[in-house]
């Protein structure tokens, strides 16, 4: 946005060769989101404006969405999704970040660890999550048998519907310290984190990669030590995919499903357990798609959720505008 | 930026209204049928003749939707193969993979809505219930009770009706919507070693025993523990049939789980968690595993389960031991078996061709046909004159569990099929997770029906 | 070349200098390794459990104590996987192809040229991506059937053959494209088409390998899609062959790794294949060619 809006200022909007040649462009991707993506949209509004269980009931209006947003499960979810995303973006980005930067460097054996990184993305998440719920046993599990033998308490983990912010206050004794994601929330948070940093970390690398590094000579010159070569040109070169990335890390996180559905459904008996404290909003929207298939009520639920990621989204395209660089 | 919050309220907005302005017009998006609301029960006049009975089902191809892979699938296909090349109406089924039970269910309900049904297809009874509800279902009574394609007298007094007991939907005059060739049940599994060492020769009959049992294996310097606590809505429903509970009301229509049955089952779940003998188990069938390696006395699972916990115990690292199935204990005098299963269900379409489906099925039914079917997967056949087959004879031999299992068939009770069942399985688990986390029983007992019963009332 | 160039550059090096750049090497190694273990880890889990007897599984005993492979010969012959094999490569080849020709010229035009409302199209491209994908299953099935798709192969491609994400993620890398190179290329009468094949695409290379393996790990990741609009075995995917080894009552653990294995096998070759270009990618995506 940034550059275009340079443009604007650089000469006349469009000349009409270029913009029958830009719709000519997009066309083929547009015929097809437009059949697959846009039109089911439109759809769904239709269906989340009707009682619609399995087959079309009746029109109610609105009626579906002030079901959702008086629903204190709806509340709770959304709560949920909040942990969620604040737990996992950051963290997720930080730790690839760091792991591309350092891969970046004159690395031997650059190939075989940016393969390694990569392959929690491929396997599958039948595998992983089984893998991370039998490490993460109570009982039996490994993770326990490591806190008990340097002395920590041992967790409930998958099982645990309490805070981590209670658990911690009670080890520690300070009544004050309530609340937080469930544990459990916890855990699928750490298995998010593990299955994406190799993926976004193959992403920053392309991204580093891009970045000339007759620039880094020239600061080399300039005598910039490393920290403020990665401050100064390093991460604003770097924005673009930094906001990319975050982006789609947050979308995800919004729309996460599976791993949720796999590893709560294995430990807890119920998805979305203990106690909901593992139910997003995209898992209420599956329980009233599926497990009772209400679609127009779980039409309405994607659409609130819609229209909070899009608030996100529009946040964050604001704070990007002020600081994505794009280079011209 | 400002001008794309404009855009984005716009967006919404005209979504909105285009949404809104295709209902006032006559709809020109493709229409699902009408949902056909049937309230009044769908009964076949009892004059004349049956009209099942006129029609003629020949040349029918009957395309059926199954979740079999493997050796099941292999046992399905000798069936279907043995009735196409047998049935005297040159009817032909076609099998097709439909994926596991919750894709056929997901690719069903996209085909209701499409108007694109299979004839056939394997679902759970609650399920059927949905698909019911939208009004693609064909009841069965007809068939069965038809002279001429129906079963004889004979034939029916054969089957075990109480294992199709959850088949049968009240709200369409409880007829059967839909029809089982085999069955598993809930029972408990014991370590009969272990049992003798704590000076027991018997499984416990009732609940007090049970605990004080349990209590008596637990050693936490061995790790050791009574029972493995693998919560869940079939538990539960197998728990509250032993103290006499119902979960629904006879009609389907009101939650009953709500009872003093209910409270007396979550009291014994926090009883035994407060008395430190049971533990929550963090795996799907950890509670199997921790059997095997003798962590664990009791244990509660299906019975189809059986091989599974035979192939366990015999290369734990433990060494093998001895080992049994029994009723769960009971509070009511007599014992009572959570059964379960997948049925199969017939989709509306011609008559000629939903009695094709029908005489499938009535072929599946035949004795050596449900016992190959129930053997395959150590479920149990419904008939009772299956059991005199040679070949099930030498698989009750070769598998002492499994017979004994067979004698608690006539105990059996199923769980509702009531649509939107499987969200109330979500609240009943939840409910006992409050428990066992220190809830008070009766509160979180009557959060739970409040919950159970909102949902309930979405289908009326 | 790099930053660790920049000793080389110095006069002298020095006692103190060596010692903290081994530490900072010895820092970095060990990041490096102890994330690759928990990287891995589960992936070994798979390959080790895939050679386990049921037993064994159960039981919770790590190592087998035999090898058996012949797992993958049960989990070989318990579907058609040859079949399914066919079909998801064939699916996923289409499938790239598509998503790479339609998301580089759309990515190209919202890039790099003026059209009126670029940006309102482009945001409405990205409002998609915020809608949960199950949403779309019901409408689409009755697309599908309304084109009279069902049961084909078109209908496991073409619904992914664009790709707003791959667009996105094509368009941030052409944007880095300084822009000089098109006034140039525009001083040399060069059309938008022949500059992006000729310029844009080979230097974007590592962007476009990047978004085919995404493509094709997510075609062949496909399950309840291809699931709901085909009826046949001869027309299914992988993923469907795959789940069949999900059993009633308990997960056949053991064969289920085996034919989890297999499948992502295909994946491993792919990205080892990619690497190199993407390495050449990124080496020779510098300003001098």
């Amino acid at each position: 946005m940034v550059q275009a809006a340079m443009a604007k200022k650089r000469r006349p909007p469009w000349r009409r060769g270029e913009a029958v040649m830009g719709f000519i462009y997009i066309l083929p991707a547009t015929i097809i989101l437009g059949v697959f993506h846009f039109w089911p949209m439109f759809y769904a509004v239709y269906i989340s404006l009707h009682r619609w269980r399995v087959v079309r009931q009746g029109f109610v209006g609105l009626e579906n969405y002030e079901w959702v947003l008086t629903s204190p499960k709806f509340w709770n979810s959304l709560k949920v999704t909040v942990y969620y995303v604040v737990g996992t973006v950051p963290i997720q980005l930080a730790l690839s970040l760091l792991l591309a930067y350092i891969l970046f460097q004159k690395v031997r054996g650059r190939e075989v660890f940016r393969t390694i990184y990569f392959l929690p993305y491929v396997t599958s998440t039948i595998a992983s999550g089984a893998v991370f719920a039998w490490m993460f046993n109570p009982n039996t599990g490994p993770i326990n048998q490591f806190l008990a033998s340097i002395g920590l308490t041992p967790q409930r983990w998958l099982l645990e519907p309490r805070g981590i912010f209670t658990l911690m206050g009670e080890a520690w004794g300070i009544p004050w310290l309530q609340g937080g994601p469930s544990l459990a929330l916890v855990t699928i948070m750490i298995f998010v984190i593990w299955f994406w940093v190799g993926y976004d970390a193959t992403i920053f690398l392309a991204g580093l990669g891009a970045i000339p590094y007759e620039l880094y000579e020239a600061a080399q010159i300039d005598g910039a030590n490393r920290w403020q070569q990665f401050r100064h040109i390093t991460l604003p070169l770097l924005s673009p995919t930094i906001f990319f990335l975050s982006l789609v890390a947050m979308i995800g996180a919004f729309k996460a499903f599976n791993h949720i559905f796999i590893m709560t459904e294995a430990a807890a008996g119920t998805v979305g357990g203990p106690l909901n404290t593992t139910t997003t909003v995209t898992v209420f929207f599956f329980q009233n798609f599926y497990d009772t298939p209400t679609y127009g009520k779980a039409a309405a639920i994607a659409f609130v959720l819609f229209i909070i990621i899009l608030i996100f989204s529009l946040l964050q395209n604001w704070v990007a505008s002020k600081r994505v660089f794009y280079m011209e | 930026m400002k001008r794309y919050t404009w855009l984005a309220a716009g967006l919404v907005l005209i979504a909105l209204l285009i949404a809104a302005c295709a209902q006032a017009t006559p709809t020109p998006t493709p229409t699902p049928q009408p949902a056909a609301q049937p309230e009044a029960p769908m009964e076949a006049p009892e004059e004349e003749m049956d009209p099942v009975s006129k029609l003629d089902p020949s040349g029918q191809e009957v395309l059926f939707w199954h979740v079999s892979t493997r050796k099941h699938e292999q046992v399905l296909m000798e069936i279907i193969e043995g009735f196409n090349n047998s049935n005297p109406y040159g009817i032909k089924v076609v099998p097709e993979y439909a994926g596991y039970y919750g894709d056929i269910y997901k690719k069903i309900l996209a085909g209701i809505a499409a108007g694109e049904t299979p004839d056939l297809a394997v679902a759970y009874a609650n399920q059927v219930a949905e698909y019911a509800n939208a009004g693609v279902i064909v009841p069965l009574d007809q068939f069965i009770n038809s002279e001429k394609y129906g079963f004889t007298e004979e034939e029916k007094e054969d089957f075990m009706w109480n294992l199709l007991e959850g088949d049968r939907n009240p709200k369409f005059g409880n007829q059967l919507l839909s029809f089982a060739h085999s069955r598993s049940m809930q029972v408990m599994y014991y370590n009969v070693d272990w049992l003798k060492e704590l000076g027991y020769d018997e499984p416990p009959k009732t609940w007090e025993e049970f605990k004080e049992i349990c209590v008596k294996a637990t050693d936490p310097e061995k790790g050791t523990f009574g029972y493995a606590y693998a919560g869940g809505a079939s538990l539960f429903a197998g728990f509250l049939f032993t103290f006499g509970g119902d979960i629904v009301s006879e009609d389907n229509t009101k939650i009953a789980f709500n009872s003093e049955a209910g409270l007396k089952v979550l009291q014994l779940i926090r009883d035994l968690f407060d008395s430190g003998c049971t533990y929550e188990v963090a795996e799907r069938f950890g509670d199997q595993t921790d059997f095997a390696n003798r962590k664990v006395l009791f244990t509660f699972g299906s019975t189809a389960g059986i091989p599974y916990y035979r192939s366990a115990i015999e290369e734990s690292e433990k060494g093998p031991f001895n080992w049994d199935v029994a009723a769960p204990p009971s509070a009511i005098g007599k014992p009572v078996v959570n059964v379960y299963g997948p049925s199969v269900t017939i989709f509306k379409s011609v008559p000629e061709r939903e009695l094709a489906s029908w005489l499938f099925f009535k072929y599946w039914a035949e004795p050596e046909n449900v016992a190959k079917w129930a053997m395959v997967a150590n479920y149990f056949p419904i008939r009772k004159s299956a059991l005199e087959l040679p070949e099930m004879q030498e698989y009750l031999q070769k598998n002492p569990q499994y017979k004994k299992a067979f004698d608690l068939l006539p105990y059996g009770r199923m769980e509702p099929s009531v649509a939107g069942y499987q969200q109330i399985r979500g609240i009943i688990g939840n409910m006992m997770k409050q428990v066992v986390e220190g809830m008070d029983p009766q509160e979180a007992l009557a959060a739970a029906a409040a919950e159970a019963q909102s949902v309930l009332d979405q289908n009326q | 070349m790099r930053m660790t160039a920049i000793p080389a550059r110095r006069a002298r090096v020095t006692w103190s200098w060596y010692v903290r750049a081994s530490t900072v090497q010895l820092i970095m190694y060990a990041v490096l390794i102890i994330g690759a273990l928990i990287a891995m880890f589960p992936f070994i889990w798979m390959i080790i459990t895939s050679f386990k007897s049921y037993g064994e599984v159960a039981s919770g005993r790590f190592f087998p104590r035999e090898l058996r492979w012949w797992n993958y010969i049960e989990a070989w012959n318990a579907a058609p996987f040859a079949r399914y094999f066919m079909n998801s490569i064939f699916i996923a080849i289409t499938t790239i192809v598509g998503d790479l020709v339609t998301g580089v010229l759309a990515a190209y035009a919202f890039a790099r040229m003026e059209f009126p409302g670029r940006d309102t199209i482009f945001f409405l491209f990205l409002a998609t991506l915020m809608v949960p994908g199950e949403l779309t299953v019901l409408p689409n099935f009755l697309t599908i059937r309304w084109l009279g798709w069902y049961n084909t192969y078109q209908a496991q491609i073409i619904p992914f053959a664009a790709s707003v994400f791959h667009i996105f993620l094509l368009r941030q890398f052409f944007m880095n494209i300084p822009r000089d190179y098109w006034d140039a290329a525009l001083l040399d009468g060069c059309t938008h088409f022949r500059y992006l094949i000729s310029v844009v695409v080979p230097l974007s290379r590592a962007a476009i390998v990047t978004v085919a393996l995404l493509s094709f790990i997510g075609s062949w990741n496909a399950f309840l899609w291809p699931l709901i609009v085909t009826s046949s075995e001869k027309m299914r995917p992988i993923q469907v062959g795959l789940r069949s080894f999900v059993t009633e009552q308990a997960t056949q653990t053991q064969l289920m790794m085996a034919a989890a294995t297999m499948v992502i096998v295909p994946i491993i070759i792919f990205y080892l294949f990619t690497q190199k270009q993407f390495t050449q990618g990124i080496a020779t995506t510098g300003l001098k060619g």
